[in-house]
């Protein structure tokens, strides 16, 4: 990295480790704020409707020079973005972790109405597949022409004694 | 064989986490590097702030933001040309690393750094000493290294 994440050294000093830990807060929500709404394709004015603030809080939001963001404005924001704005408290540890990955696009969060929608997609996927394991009693499928067979053993299998073990070589 | 599939596999996963901008600091032929000289006389709180600054903008892909007052950058005219100071502000003071913008390289190269009150720096004189600076790095005097 250009710029190495590499803060683990500076955070030993306790002033230091302090400010930043303040300063991340003010400085990355923002970050965060403005990244997911380009990702989106949202205009500012967009998400400001969305999240039920004018466009003017929006702007201040993105901008971390600008006053001290309210958790108030954070929750709504993420209402807006349909996603959940965590205050959690974290280690130095996993905070590194988290902030050396921090990119524009790792901040991206879909939103539940994606997220789910993609679950239902995948469930219905699931119901959808034909299971193919042989059953008791239901003969095996033949094997290509040419392929020569060799029937090892009748194994019991977890589900039934008809899974006869086969080998197939060219 | 399998060794230079390693190895693209390696360039691949890295031009992945490669960020947007690269920062680099300037090093004149006396082995002095400003910005990490100006960076050593800030409080903890305006340190914090500017590597968070730099943190943020390696990693935008686009710093042009539609309205020029909210740019985290400035390039400088008249005087002072051919230099761009980043705009930072920690309780209400403004701080102005110095520097030179190569945007075709995406790069951003640190030649110094201050407060700015009014038409006053602290230290006094920074942007004509960023200014002969960029003349030196230009000269192909001196070198530069990775930000950290």
């Amino acid at each position: 990295m250009s710029t190495p994440r590499d803060i683990w050294a500076k955070l030993r000093n306790p002033g230091y480790r302090r400010a930043f830990a303040a300063e991340q807060c003010k400085r990355l929500i923002p970050f965060q704020v403005r990244a997911l709404r380009k990702r989106r394709g949202l205009s500012q004015e967009e998400l400001a409707r969305l999240s039920g603030l004018t466009q003017g809080v929006v702007s201040r939001a993105e901008d971390p020079d600008n006053g001290n963001l309210t958790f108030n404005t954070a929750i709504r924001i993420a209402n807006g973005f349909d996603v959940v704005f965590v205050g959690k408290f974290i280690s130095f540890s996993e905070f590194e972790k988290w902030y050396s990955e921090l990119s524009e696009d790792s901040v991206d969060a879909p939103s539940f109405e994606k997220e789910d929608s993609e679950r239902k997609q995948l469930a219905d996927l699931i119901g959808s597949i034909v299971d193919i394991r042989p059953r008791p009693g239901q003969p095996i499928a033949p094997l290509p022409q040419g392929a020569a067979i060799q029937t090892m053993q009748t194994a019991r299998t977890p589900i039934g004694e008809a899974g006869t073990a086969l080998v197939g070589s060219r | 064989m399998r060794q230079g599939l390693y190895a693209i596999l390696h360039y691949a996963i890295t031009w992945s986490k490669m960020p947007s901008w690269e920062f680099l600091d300037y090093i004149t032929e006396r082995h002095e590097n400003p910005i990490q000289d100006w960076y050593g006389t800030l409080a903890p709180q305006k340190q914090a702030a500017f590597d968070l600054l730099v943190a943020m903008l390696s990693e935008t892909e686009d710093w042009d933001e539609p309205k020029k007052s909210k740019r985290k950058y400035k390039e400088l005219t008249r005087a002072h040309a051919g230099l761009c100071e980043l705009l930072l502000k920690v309780n209400r003071t403004n701080l102005r690393p110095l520097g030179v913008l190569r945007r075709e390289q995406r790069q951003f190269i640190f030649l110094g750094g201050c407060e700015k009150h009014g038409f006053w720096t602290i230290p006094l004189g920074a942007f004509s000493r960023a200014l002969r600076l960029k003349e030196q790095f230009e000269q192909g005097k001196g070198g530069t290294h990775e930000h950290t």
